[in-house]
């Protein structure tokens, strides 16, 4: 599974904070990225397809929130098998970083 | 309008995406161009319009892409995924059902091969016969 698509990423972080549906993964990757990665209803529903197959994710039976008052919502969580592989993907990338690092690539230390 | 615009641009999509993904995409498409389900309108006319014939072009175009990517992965990897778009035990059954009768159908006959011997010349005799007379 790894490495993953950005935006697969992008969800798997929205997602480990708790459950979400399509539009707030949509506010929280736009909020967390500055606007720097801007998701559309297109994008983010083929992406959720691919990580609902691939069993990272699941579906909520029931709304978490009754009192919202939308119950066509359908709300996202992850499995364990995708906190798992968005934990791989983070050292993943957080091998590389260090690697950046280490070259001075980034981060140029003083 | 937008709505059946939205239908429009809906269409590239697979049926089995529309099915399971369409209310919810329709619902945060709404939010996101601001038909008055979102926040309040602080932006001028011409730019919503334009916003929101962008977004409509990117759905269209992404549908495309998931068109191509499911045509794809059917004809090349017919079993690659059975579960297309819908969590366990809510997908769409049609072709996994076929293929699983064609499969069944194929092993009693291969089980039975008198039986299978005489139904296909007794089909041979009465297509063989009705298609010289008639």
């Amino acid at each position: 599974m790894v490495p993953l698509t950005p935006v697969a990423f992008e969800i798997l972080l929205a997602l480990a904070d708790g459950e979400r549906h399509g539009y707030s993964i949509l506010q929280e990757v736009e909020t967390r990225s500055g606007n720097a990665v801007s998701l559309h209803a297109g994008t983010l529903y083929r992406a959720l397809a691919r990580l609902l197959e691939s069993d990272l994710i699941e579906e909520l039976r029931s709304s978490p929130d009754p009192s919202s008052g939308d119950e066509r919502r359908r709300y996202y969580r992850l499995t364990q098998r995708g906190i798992a592989v968005a934990r791989a993907e983070a050292e993943r990338l957080d091998s590389q970083l260090s690697c950046a690092r280490a070259r001075r690539l980034l981060g140029a230390r003083v | 309008m937008t709505r059946t615009l939205f239908r429009v641009a809906m269409l590239a999509y697979p049926w089995a995406f529309r099915r399971r993904f369409a209310a919810e995409m329709w619902s945060d498409f709404a939010r996101t161009v601001d038909l008055g389900t979102g926040a309040p309108h602080r932006t001028s006319r011409t730019y919503r319009t334009c916003r929101t014939c962008r977004t409509l072009c990117t759905l269209f175009s992404s549908g495309l892409a998931e068109r191509w990517a499911a045509t794809h992965r059917f004809l090349f990897w017919p079993s690659h995924r059975l579960h297309l778009y819908e969590p366990s035990g809510r997908h769409f059954m049609f072709w996994d059902t076929l293929r699983s009768d064609l499969q069944h159908a194929i092993r009693l006959a291969a089980k039975s091969p008198l039986i299978t011997a005489l139904t296909i010349v007794a089909l041979a005799l009465g297509i063989g016969a009705n298609s010289a007379i008639f």
